[in-house]
């Protein structure tokens, strides 16, 4: 039944639950891989398109600045002409705060406004970003971010000077600040030399102001170590002891870096809820599924173990033992007629007891018939010449000895009968299996010569103790030398050996006879069976009992034809110490 | 402890420092303004006015102590009075200090100030703090919150006083530190180390809105942007040059372009919210073509020829006007202004120069226009003092201004008995002040400080200068939210 549980429950996890687990596990990593994915390149979409705005804004205004350097290029206007452009300009386009014409040298000119604070001419060692000198953006006093520009007035020879402004990319600032990945996601902006530029959370935007440089930043030191565009997705442990996932992207041209964060738990949120999801809907799955497995499976061990419950009460000999089957109606039909097969079984059962019990009497009243009438006939015919020969004292001492030996005669037939019935009592004691041999030979040695037979000793070196009753076993070996001489034809032979196999004392009684037949040496050794044509044929039976009561075996083999052998083991003990 | 930053560089009055916060929290006045300008007892326990109007009883408070921890007296209060109306720069800024005719002790609590007149400013006239000389001679102690623990040109240390009578403080230490720049002290807010900004810029605002560590309180401090016009030059004689001007301007514009919104029109040189002002309040439209019209009548009358004969390519007005050096805001007003005066064909030349040579050449007469910013309350003899005709000492009507009508209706609130005559007096005065405008008044100054959020602020201080309620701040317990 165990076994049947297991197999069965072995057939469910391979036909179900692995499969199902297996699916559970490759739907769980696709779809984190695949939102991960989603996340990842969502992000670096975003900074792409800020990366785009930043570019867009920034050479806007300085293409708005370059065309203000035409404006005052295009006609001859006066210093003062110039100023009032500088001066609605700088009210117009507010990325401008100052405005300032210098010469060559950097000496200005003209400026916009009232205030006198020189307007500095970028170095020309900085980048040139759409035709216009460039400096690192810096933070003003008033906490904005500043950078200054400067296009170059008139071609050629007719250089005259630079239109230098303070370009204020606070709009950045805004435009950084607005956008939120999710609800923590944050933009920063980053300079070529890793300065920070902007921080979309407020709270970290002193780090602007503070100059923080980023140059160590995972992200930042990938993109500027690599010819990419974009950075693959990297995970950082921020100073708050955040993980955040950052991407980052180059600003075409100006070599400025737009980075992208967001906690990593935030980014992750949907992915995580799905697997939640979709792991909760396997372990459904896999519940409904084991317990309709059991279910089912349950309803099929059931009969199943029920029929061999049934099955092995039977083989027990418990023929009214039946099943109770119900469902399935395979398995109910089978609990059927295994019933209808058990209550046959009862009804042969009845039949062969019958049989039996009819047979065995006919063996045991002509037995009986058989071992009683020559005695009584024996007695009744001495009685009737008695009458006779009464005065005869030789007859009368004759009659007695005749009357003594027939009366013994049935004394043993009833003695065996009674043995059968219930076991002898034995009295144990080492005894040498040779000398008992040599005794029943010597006792029997002439009923063989009448037989025609020789009777042969074949015994071990060493004397062969066992522990028995000297007068059960001195029957035992008794019986077994008269069925052997009365097996063995005229001039056959019997041997009595003895020897020691694996520890044990085997004696056996072989005789050259006819042998029994192999359909009889199964019963050889039940009561009342015999192959001779008289006598109850107990006499094996009863050996068997005693050789059994003394813990030995008893065995037979046969040739038919060719002749038979009885043997008969029991346990070898140490002689008895007067013995040695 | 609090740390106070105060960038020195963004004050055009060089009086405005460290030592100006430090005078907020040492010294009181005997009496305050409540937030519609009206005034209410500080160190007075309330007054009493004669019928006459002549006779004021000041009463104290028996509880005020010096931070010496003697109790006020009414000798200190006289004491107070007399050193006024005896200094002659304030006697001569005053509107009622000239008219005391003398000031008695009546027992314990009360003193009374006779006047040769009636004023009804006499109490806001005293605008000097009540102290005595401390223990040692040489420095003052007051009845504020606060006591002085040592002073330098950077750093005033104070410290909270324990018999302050409305209560000792939460703060126990108070650190004004002066800056060079806001951008130096905001740095220091951020690294936790200052925990209230006085003034912020307005193109700072968008940059601290969002902080966690920081909130932002929003006020407006009385002071109202605004060009002063000298009626005494030719080009200003005319008021309706003057009301020309006003129309011309489009106030909204100037505080969304050069105030980043921060910032309320400004009509006539009294605060909008004063108890005193009619509702709703006077307003200046925004009509450029009835400024044309206006400009070219009077344009046509300065030169003798009919408005049909004006020139329309000669400027309607030609002017210089007087900016401040290295004050962004006011150079950006000033470019925004000349822009709109433009385009009603008003030409009018910028001129930059350091603060104290504008004040010099105010004092002077010697000036068209001047851009300033012009205080408008709390108080109600600020009107007065500025905009009625100068007298023997013209503290600060420095720019000559002169009306009849506007000093007939100042000189009817002056004498007001109770609040209607005093509110029909101030209708009188701002519709003289329409008709004669002695000044562009553009707009309110909205002011933006910035607290950190390590402290809260009484809730009924909101739209006030959190300075003024500084005994009353607390340490706000970590994780709690502002109130």
């Amino acid at each position: 039944m165990k076994t049947l549980r297991v197999r069965f429950a072995v057939m469910l996890a391979t036909a179900a639950v692995v499969p199902l687990l297996t699916y559970g596990a490759v739907s769980v990593y696709s779809l984190r891989e695949g939102i991960q994915r989603t996340v990842v390149d969502g992000n670096l979409n975003v900074a792409q398109q800020v990366g785009g705005q930043v570019h867009r804004y920034v050479s806007t205004n300085l293409q708005i600045l370059q065309a203000l350097g035409a404006e005052l290029e295009s006609a001859d206007l006066t210093l003062d002409q110039k100023t009032r452009i500088l001066n609605n300009y700088v009210l117009r386009v507010p990325e401008f705060r100052k405005l300032a014409i210098v010469d060559e040298a950097g000496r200005p000119l003209t400026r916009s406004g009232l205030d006198q604070t020189t307007v500095t001419l970028p170095p020309d060692d900085g980048p040139s970003v759409f035709g216009a000198r460039m400096s690192p953006v810096y933070v003003d006093n008033d906490l904005l971010p500043t950078s200054l520009v400067a296009v170059r007035l008139g071609r050629g020879k007719r250089q005259s000077g630079w239109l230098v402004g303070e370009f204020s990319i606070e709009e950045l600032w805004r435009l950084v600040g607005r956008i939120r990945v999710g609800s923590r996601g944050v933009v920063l902006l980053v300079g070529p030399g890793g300065e920070l530029l902007a921080h979309g959370n407020p709270d970290e935007r002193s780090r602007v102001a503070r100059g923080t440089n980023m140059s160590a930043d995972p992200v930042v030191a990938a993109l500027r170590a690599s010819a990419d565009r974009i950075t693959e997705v990297q995970e950082v442990r921020r100073e708050n002891g955040d993980v955040m996932l950052a991407v980052g992207a180059r600003v075409a041209d100006l070599n400025w870096l737009v980075i992208v964060e967001q906690p990593a738990f935030e980014a992750y949120a949907v992915a995580r809820r799905h697997e939640r999801d979709l792991l909760a809907a396997i372990s459904l799955a896999l519940l409904i599924m084991v317990l309709a497995g059991v279910v089912w499976g349950r309803s099929l061990i059931v009969p199943i173990a029920a029929l061999i419950r049934g099955t092995e009460a039977i083989a027990e000999g418990r023929l009214g033992e039946r099943v109770a089957v119900e469902s399935p109606a395979e398995m109910a039909t089978l609990g059927d007629a295994f019933n209808r097969m058990a209550d046959h079984l009862v009804e042969l059962q009845e039949n062969v007891r019958r049989q039996e019990r009819h047979a065995m009497f006919g063996r045991v009243a002509s037995g009986l018939v058989h071992d009683l009438s020559h005695p009584f006939m024996n007695i009744q015919n001495n009685c009737r010449l008695i009458l006779l020969m009464h005065a005869d004292a030789d007859y009368r001492e004759m009659f007695k000895g005749m009357i003594e030996r027939e009366f013994s005669h049935i004394k043993r037939v009833f003695e065996d009968l009674r043995n059968i019935a219930r076991p002898m009592p034995m009295e144990r004691f080492p005894l040498d299996v040779n000398k008992l041999l040599v005794e029943v030979a010597e006792s029997m040695r002439s009923s063989a010569e009448t037989a025609g037979v020789s009777l042969e000793l074949d015994l071990a070196d060493e004397p062969l103790f066992v522990e028995g009753d000297v007068f059960a076993l001195s029957r035992v070996t008794r019986n077994l030398v008269t069925n052997a001489i009365e097996a063995t034809p005229l001039r056959g032979s019997v041997a009595m050996t003895s020897e020691v196999v694996d520890g044990r004392v085997r004696m056996r009684v072989v005789d050259t006879g006819c042998g029994i037949p192999p359909e009889r040496v199964a019963t050889l050794f039940e009561d009342f069976a015999t192959t001779k044509r008289q006598g109850l044929g107990l006499g094996l039976a009863i050996s068997k009992k005693i050789v059994e009561q003394l813990g030995g075996t008893i065995s037979v083999t046969s040739a038919p034809g060719q002749g038979t052998g009885i043997a008969v083991e029991l346990t070898r003990v140490s002689p008895p110490a007067a013995t040695v | 402890m609090l740390t106070i930053g105060y960038p020195q560089s963004r004050q055009i009055d060089p009086t405005r420092g460290i030592q100006f916060i430090a005078r907020n929290l040492v010294y009181q006045r005997l009496t305050s303004i409540d937030a519609s300008g009206r005034t209410t007892p500080l160190l007075l326990e309330g007054w009493i006015v004669a019928p006459d109007g002549l006779t004021w009883r000041l009463r104290l408070r028996a509880d005020v102590r010096f931070q010496d921890g003697t109790a006020l007296t009414t000798g200190d209060v006289k004491r107070t009075i007399d050193e006024a109306v005896a200094d002659p720069d304030t006697r001569g800024s005053s509107a009622c200090l000239g008219d005391i005719a003398g000031v008695a002790q009546l027992g314990d609590r009360e003193v009374a100030v006779t006047l040769r007149r009636r004023c009804a400013y006499l109490l806001d006239d005293l605008e000097t703090a009540v102290s005595r000389p401390a223990k040692d001679g040489k420095a003052r102690i007051g009845t504020g919150p606060f006591t002085i623990v040592s002073t330098s040109p950077e750093e005033i240390v104070l410290e909270a006083w324990r018999g302050y009578y409305l209560g000792r403080p939460a703060i126990d230490r108070i650190v004004i530190r002066s800056f060079d720049a806001l951008r130096t002290a905001w740095a220091e807010m951020m690294r936790g180390r200052v925990d209230f900004l006085q003034e912020v810029a307005p193109d700072t605002v968008e940059f601290l809105k969002d902080q966690r560590s920081v909130d932002l309180r929003a006020f407006f401090n009385y002071y109202a942007y605004g060009a002063v016009l000298n009626s005494a030059r030719p080009v200003f004689k005319d008021p309706a040059v003057r009301r020309a001007l006003n129309l011309a301007i489009d106030r909204d514009a100037l505080i969304q372009q050069g105030l980043k919104g921060q910032g309320m029109p400004a009509d006539i040189p009294v605060f909008q919210d004063n108890w005193a002002r009619r509702r709703p309040p006077y307003t200046i439209p925004h009509d450029p073509e009835k400024a044309v019209a206006l400009l070219r009548v009077a344009r046509a009358a300065a030169i003798g020829v009919t408005t049909r004969h004006v020139d329309p390519d000669a400027p309607l007005a030609e002017f210089t006007l007087l900016v401040p050096a290295n004050y962004a805001i006011l150079e950006r007003l000033a470019l925004l202004l000349q822009r709109q005066l433009g385009e009603v064909n008003v030409k009018m030349r910028l001129t930059s120069l350091r603060p104290d040579v504008v004040n010099d050449r105010l004092a002077k007469g010697d000036f068209d226009a001047a851009l300033l910013p012009i205080i408008g309350g709390p108080y109600a003899f600020i009107p007065y003092r500025f905009w009625h005709s100068p007298g023997e000492t013209p503290r600060w009507n420095l720019w000559g201004y002169r009306n009849a009508e506007v000093d007939a209706a100042l000189d009817a609130a002056r004498e007001a008995t109770d609040d209607e005559r005093y509110k029909s007096a101030m209708a009188r005065f701002e519709a003289a002040m329409s008709d004669d405008p002695p000044a562009l008044f553009l707009a309110w100054i909205q002011v933006v400080q910035a607290v950190s959020r390590r402290f809260s602020i009484p809730q009924d201080a909101e739209g006030r200068n959190a300075l003024f309620v500084m005994s009353r701040w607390r340490l706000r317990k970590p994780g709690t939210s502002a109130p």
